[in-house]
C-alpha cells in the first residue's frame, strides 16, 4: 500500500465517519433534549405503565418499553443513545441490555430500512414480516430461557466492563 | 439534576454523541482500509458456494458481504445491479435487514453493555435461520 493510498483511505474513512457522527448528533442531540422534556412532564411513567403489559411478556420492565420504541423505528444508533443513557442511568438490567439486543439488533429502523428494497420488487409488508416475528420468536426464546435469576437493577454498563475486560 | 431539561438534554446528547463517535469513528477507518485489501473479494468467493444452501447465485454474495461489513446502503447498492428475480432479491433482503452493519452496531451495542459474540451470534443465526426457511418454503 503506497503512502497516497493510506493517505487518502485514512481520508476518506474518517471523512465518511464523521459525516455519520454528525448526521447521528443531528438526530440524537434534539431526541436527548425532546426525552429530557418529556421526562420532565412525567409523560415516561404514563407511557411506561401503559406498555408495561407488552414488555413484560418479553421479560422487561416498564423501563425498557421507550428505548425498544425508539430503537425499533428510529434505528439502532439513533435509538440506541437512548438505550445506552437508560443503561448508564441503571434503569436497565444486563439481562434487560441483552434480551433488548436480542430484538433490536435484527429488528430496528424497520421504516428505513424496509423502505430501501422496495424499488427491487421486494413485498415490503413480506419483509417485515418475516423480520419482525423471526426476532419476536427469537426473543421469546431467550427471555423464557434466561428467566428471572434475580439480579440487583444495577447498571449494566459497568457490570459488564468489568468482567470483559 | 437540577438543570433545565433543555441543559440536561444537550447535555446527554452531546455525551451520547460522544458514545457513539468513539465506537463508529475507528470502525469505520478500519472498514474502510479493509476495502483497499483483497480479503473482500476473497470472502464472496468462499460464501458461493454456502449460499447456494439458500438458494442464492454466487454474485449475491458481494451485496451481502458488503451490507454486513459496511452498512445497508452499500449492499442495496451492490445488490440493485444484479437484477435477481423477486424470490431471490427478498432472500437477499431479509438477510441483509436482520445483519448489516455488524461492526459498527455490535460496537454500538457494546456500548450498552452487551458482549460483541452475542449480537453477532443472534443477528447472524437468525439471518441464516429465515433466509433458509423462507427458500424451504417458498418453492420458485
Amino acid at each position: 500500500m503506497t503512502w497516497s493510498i493510506f493517505i487518502s483511505t485514512l481520508w476518506e474513512g474518517s471523512k465518511d465517519a464523521a459525516m455519520t457522527v454528525l448526521t447521528m448528533a443531528a438526530i440524537v442531540i434534539p431526541l436527548m433534549v425532546a426525552v429530557e422534556f418529556l421526562r420532565e412532564w412525567q409523560v415516561f411513567d404514563r407511557l411506561s405503565a401503559r406498555l408495561e403489559p407488552g414488555t413484560g411478556r418479553l421479560g422487561l420492565s416498564g423501563n425498557a418499553a421507550f428505548p425498544l420504541a425508539a430503537g425499533a423505528v428510529l434505528g439502532l444508533s439513533y435509538g440506541s443513545g437512548l438505550i445506552i443513557a437508560s443503561a448508564r442511568e441503571g434503569r436497565l438490567t444486563r439481562r434487560e441490555a441483552y434480551v433488548l439486543t436480542a430484538l433490536l439488533g435484527p429488528c430496528h429502523a424497520i421504516f428505513e430500512d424496509t423502505l430501501l428494497f422496495v424499488p427491487l420488487g421486494v413485498n415490503p409488508f413480506l419483509l417485515l414480516g418475516v423480520r419482525a416475528s423471526g426476532a419476536l420468536a427469537l426473543t421469546l426464546v431467550l427471555a423464557r430461557l434466561w428467566r428471572s435469576t434475580v439480579e440487583p437493577a444495577g447498571p449494566a454498563v459497568r457490570e459488564t466492563r468489568r468482567t470483559n475486560r | 439534576m437540577t438543570a433545565s431539561p433543555l441543559a440536561r438534554g444537550l447535555h446527554k446528547g452531546l455525551e451520547t454523541t460522544w458514545i457513539l463517535a468513539k465506537a463508529v469513528v475507528p470502525t469505520y477507518v478500519a472498514v474502510y482500509f479493509l476495502a483497499q485489501t483483497p480479503v473482500l473479494e476473497y470472502i464472496s468467493r468462499l460464501a458461493a458456494p454456502v449460499l447456494a444452501l439458500v438458494g442464492l447465485p454466487g454474485e449475491a454474495a458481494l451485496p451481502l458481504v458488503l451490507g454486513m461489513f459496511a452498512n445497508l446502503y452499500m449492499g442495496v447498492g451492490a445488490l440493485a445491479p444484479l437484477g435477481l428475480g423477486v424470490r431471490e432479491a427478498t432472500i437477499c433482503a431479509v438477510i441483509l435487514t436482520v445483519a448489516h452493519n455488524l461492526p459498527v452496531e455490535s460496537a454500538v451495542t457494546r456500548q450498552m453493555g452487551v458482549a460483541v459474540w452475542f449480537a453477532l451470534a443472534v443477528r447472524l443465526g437468525l439471518a441464516c435461520g429465515l433466509a433458509f426457511l423462507m427458500h424451504l418454503v417458498w418453492r420458485p
